[in-house]
């Protein structure tokens, strides 16, 4: 009895130390973004937070780090929730489709549309980013917002996952439907999407933070600085971080740009889980 | 005049023939069941019939129009399901509505018809709950409920009873039947539990391998089976079969003259099978033995309760011996004890080996 | 296998998959086929004119020490963040696993850095072994070790894959979690009754029990390694010092939009797609097998 307790409370130990070894960048992070350009230029940089941040906070949501031509974060962070709104409620809306007639119909060239849809979930954007890019352009999309989403949109995994789902749905269902003189269109609408709700929150949440956190799309395919989303901003910020230093703005930017996608994964954990592992 | 009539129905599957010309009728107001075990194709036909599966070739008439290329809400047919297959996210309510909804039936007229079938069904306090806070037993009201509402010609049931402990079963086989009587409505039933299927039946339909084997009233079946399948699937503990040959109105294995049979080819030598149910066996007294009579040895006894089943060898054969005796009263026996029975003539059936028809 | 088989009107399926099909085509079927396309051609960087190259495009892939050199990073940084990321994140999960109390906590604490972008886990970490002010540059200079991964290679290959492990472990943590909690009790209990000791247990029941698991995420996170830290890179090292961080997807970045030769990077694109294709056939195939077995 006592050995177990101990063996517990070493578990505990460990636990929190390794806790402590990943929320550590966080915490600097934090800290960093509540002192001034000025405390941060020389080591050993503070440990504990200071009392600038609410001014930092201020500054980087609407005037932005003006030392390195900055921009107002504010406007950024509504373009990186545009992006991951229309890029995981479209891939939802288009994938739900397409996995609802993979599943229930049978049609000519099924099997062809099928294996279309499912090669791309071989070959992420990254691989193909030139090309991407060349289309996007030969489209004359470039430089807009769908040209920004559309690309992100067309992938399969969502349209797997609705697939697998649909599969573990008893197809009787599908009958009874029939038999109550169903269309189509009303058996997905009445049956399929109801049934579906507990996947579509779960992708949601994915595809939300899959859309916030694309990175190397956005900075080919967006010149405006107009739609700068926030990933962009950072990486501008960046760029000269050697240069001009201004850790204090980069944190606080890095910090609001995790802020949004960590609260959605913290509380909506349960749905995460279920959509991320099935 | 049939409500339901299938003439000539085949299905394939590629090359596999599921369903081989399959004709059939059931009257207006009867309840039509078919048994047969499972994978034999009767779910098939059901669906077929419910529209929700093509036929390859014939006709499916109703009410003698051939409903053949109709979409199954256009059929005037109701079906229920093996799993019931409610909308999980519907209430009792809302299953039984969506049909209604769909055909654009007015409001007043959907509750009234959801009423009162709820009220058939003893469901009437459970409307607002949904499927996954019913018992297995209420799924299945429900499930009837939703073909009830619909006021159809006729009713399908697609093993409804199989996922139901036996308790339940029973209780919802009879209520079944009261539906049935209550309702006068045409059902055509299927089922592999040959108990559901000979208590249910005004007409039994036996089936198996894709064909009809037997259609006739269930008493009608199980006194005259038309095949050696029809005799060992109907009937619990099955008839017993014996593989010999009949000579001079008499069966025969290897030379041991077992049986007098009425045989109508009496000289003839010829494979047969005979077959007799385990109780149409009757023990013979000490002090009068009856003429048709075998020695059969104990080999092991089982206790229902209300029956007693014997498993014997028939003495002097040694393939294709075994015999059960079903009889009303413990006798004291006890293994390898050797007991004489009779088995009266009218109750042996013949069977041709190479086609299993009754002779 | 049933249909929804809807007689009437055979266009609607086809009017479900359309969207799905359009983006596929436009976005994703165009542009790979062009990289084919491209890759077997030669032409000036302005796409005015262009001729059949057959595999020269290839064989100048292949015989560039550059790209060779690309390759073989890309392939080490590939191992390190796979091994580390699949191990600590099964040591993680195998602690929470064993603890009740604050278990829902320490999962929370331990999945954040999911919701992180790559390029945030970058800033932060370029922050921390800043070679001039990071904490963890003057940790260890305690040690006397003069960290400065813009200088030194292995510095500056150690630090992305650090970041990438960081970021990754939480995805690994989570599967090895649900795996875990899925393990049937009643097959641990049977081999402590048998005698097992923990690590028997471990080694002869939890682990191969949990090898579909771990098949698995050691393929996502060869294809995290290999695409997804592009940003890791392009924030931290940019591929250097002296390409001691060029991974592939980062060099076919920098040769088709910084030195436009089009048709070597778009065979590089040809190459990267046959390696992830290859990765992903053999997750199918593994969950195929899997599915035969359960």
């Amino acid at each position: 009895m006592k050995y177990d307790l101990f063996k517990n409370f070493f578990i505990h130990v460990l636990l929190i130390l390794c806790i402590l070894i990943i929320v550590f960048p966080l915490y600097i992070a934090i800290v960093a973004s509540t002192h001034t350009a000025e405390a941060l230029l020389n080591a050993p940089l503070p440990l504990l937070p200071g009392s600038e941040g609410l001014n930092n906070y201020t500054i980087l949501l609407t005037k932005g780090a003006e030392v390195t031509g900055g921009q107002p974060l504010l406007p950024m962070l509504y373009n990186s929730f545009k992006l991951a709104m229309i890029v995981s409620l479209g891939k939802i809306f288009v994938s739900i489709l397409s996995a609802f007639a993979f599943v229930y119909f049978k049609f000519p060239l099924r099997k062809f549309f099928f294996w279309l849809v499912f090669a791309t979930l071989m070959l992420p954007i990254e691989v193909r980013i030139l090309p991407t890019f060349q289309v996007v352009s030969t489209l004359g999309l470039m430089n807009s917002f769908s040209a920004l989403c559309l690309p992100l949109i067309a992938s399969a995994t969502a349209t797997f996952l609705f697939r697998q789902f649909f599969l573990t749905i008893p197809y009787a269902l599908a009958d009874a439907a029939r038999m109550d003189g169903a269309t189509p269109w009303r058996f997905f609408k009445d049956i399929i999407l109801p049934l579906s709700r507990m996947n579509i929150v779960a992708l949601f949440i994915i595809m939300f933070i899959y859309g916030w956190n694309q990175y190397l799309w956005p900075i080919v395919a967006l010149t405006d600085s107009e739609m700068s989303t926030i990933l962009i901003g950072i990486s501008q910020l960046m760029s000269v971080a050697d240069q001009i230093p201004q850790w204090n703005f980069v944190m606080g930017s890095a910090i609001l740009a995790m802020l949004i996608p960590v609260v959605i994964i913290i509380s909506l954990e349960k749905w995460f889980e279920k959509g991320l592992v099935r | 005049m049939a409500t339901l009539e299938l003439r000539n129905v085949t299905k394939k599957f590629k090359s596999d023939i599921v369903l081989d010309d399959i004709n059939l009728e059931i009257a207006k107001g009867e309840l039509g069941v078919l048994v047969g075990p499972s994978g034999c194709g009767k779910s098939t036909l059901l669906r077929m019939i419910a529209g929700l599966e093509p036929i390859t070739s014939g006709d499916i008439k109703l009410n003698n129009k051939v409903i053949n290329k109709k979409e199954p809400k256009d059929r005037d047919i109701a079906m229920v399901f093996q799993n019931y297959a409610l909308y999980p996210h519907m209430t009792v309510f809302e299953n039984m509505a969506y049909g209604l909804r769909i055909q654009k039936y007015k409001k007043a007229e959907i509750l009234k018809r959801v009423d009162k079938a709820a009220e058939i069904l003893e469901l009437s306090s459970y409307l607002y709950k949904t499927p996954g806070e019913l018992s297995g037993g209420q799924r299945q009201r429900v499930a009837m409920g939703r073909a009830i509402v619909r006021q159809p010609a006729v009713f399908l049931f697609d093993e409804p009873l199989s996922n139901l402990d036996s308790h339940l079963k029973v209780q919802m086989r009879r209520e079944i039947k009261r539906l049935h009587r209550e309702l006068g409505v045409t059902i055509l039933y299927v089922t592999h539990d040959q108990t559901e299927a000979m208590t249910l039946a005004e007409k039994l339909i036996v089936f198996n391998k894709g064909r009809i084997e037997q259609i006739s009233s269930p008493i009608g079946i199980y006194e005259n089976p038309a095949s050696i399948f029809v005799g060992s699937f109907i009937g619990y503990p099955s008839m017993n079969f014996l593989k010999g040959k009949i000579k001079n109105n008499k069966f025969v294995i290897s030379d041991n003259e077992l049986l007098d049979v009425n045989a109508e080819t009496s000289n003839s030598v010829e494979d047969v099978v005979i077959g007799f149910r385990p109780e149409n066996i009757y023990l013979n007294n000490d002090d009068y033995i009856n003429e048709n009579s075998l020695k059969l040895k104990v080999d092991e006894i089982e206790l229902l309760g209300s029956d007693v089943l014997i498993y014997t060898n028939v003495e002097g054969v040694l393939e294709n011996n075994k015999i059960i005796l079903r009889m009303h009263k413990l006798l004291d026996l006890k293994y390898q004890d050797i007991i004489s029975v009779n088995i009266p003539k009218k109750h042996i059936h013949i069977f041709d080996t190479n086609t299993g028809k009754s002779i | 296998m049933k249909y929804y088989t809807y007689s009437k009107n055979k266009i609607v399926p086809y009017l479900f998959i359309a969207p799905q099909i359009l983006v596929t085509i436009l976005f994703f079927i165009w542009p790979s086929m062009m990289a084919v396309w491209q890759s077997v051609q030669e032409g000036d960087p302005f796409g005015i004119s262009s001729e059949w190259a057959y595999i020269y495009n290839f064989k100048d892939v292949f015989l560039s020490k550059s790209y060779l050199h690309s390759l073989w990073i890309t392939l080490l940084y590939g191992l390190f963040v796979s091994v580390f990321a699949t191990v600590f994140g099964l040591i993680l999960a195998l602690l929470v696993c064993r603890v009740k109390r604050f278990a829902y906590i320490y999962k929370i604490l331990l999945i954040w850095p999911y919701a992180v972008a790559p390029v945030i886990a970058a800033v932060l970490f370029r922050f921390l072994l800043n070679p001039a002010i990071g904490i963890l540059t003057e940790f260890f200079s305690l040690f006397g070790y003069e960290w400065n991964y813009h200088l030194n290679q292995w510095d500056a290959f150690w630090i992305v894959v650090v970041s990438a492990v960081w970021q990754q472990i939480s995805y690994n943590f989570l599967f090895f979690l649900v795996g875990l909690r899925s393990i049937p009790k009643s097959l641990l209990e049977a081999a402590s009754i048998d005698g097992a000791s923990n690590f028997q247990r471990f080694f002869h029941i939890t682990l191969p029990l949990l090898s579909p698991t771990t098949f698995f995420l050691i393929v996502m996170n060869l294809i995290y390694s290999f695409f997804d830290t592009f940003g890791i890179i392009h924030i931290i090292t940019q591929g250097g010092p002296s390409n001691s961080t060029n991974i592939l997807v980062y060099k076919v970045f920098n040769d088709g939009f910084v030195g436009l030769d089009i048709g070597v990077s778009a065979a590089q694109s040809v190459i990267l797609m046959l390696i992830v294709t290859s990765c992903v056939l053999l997750q199918f195939k593994y969950v195929e097998k899997k599915v035969h077995y359960s």
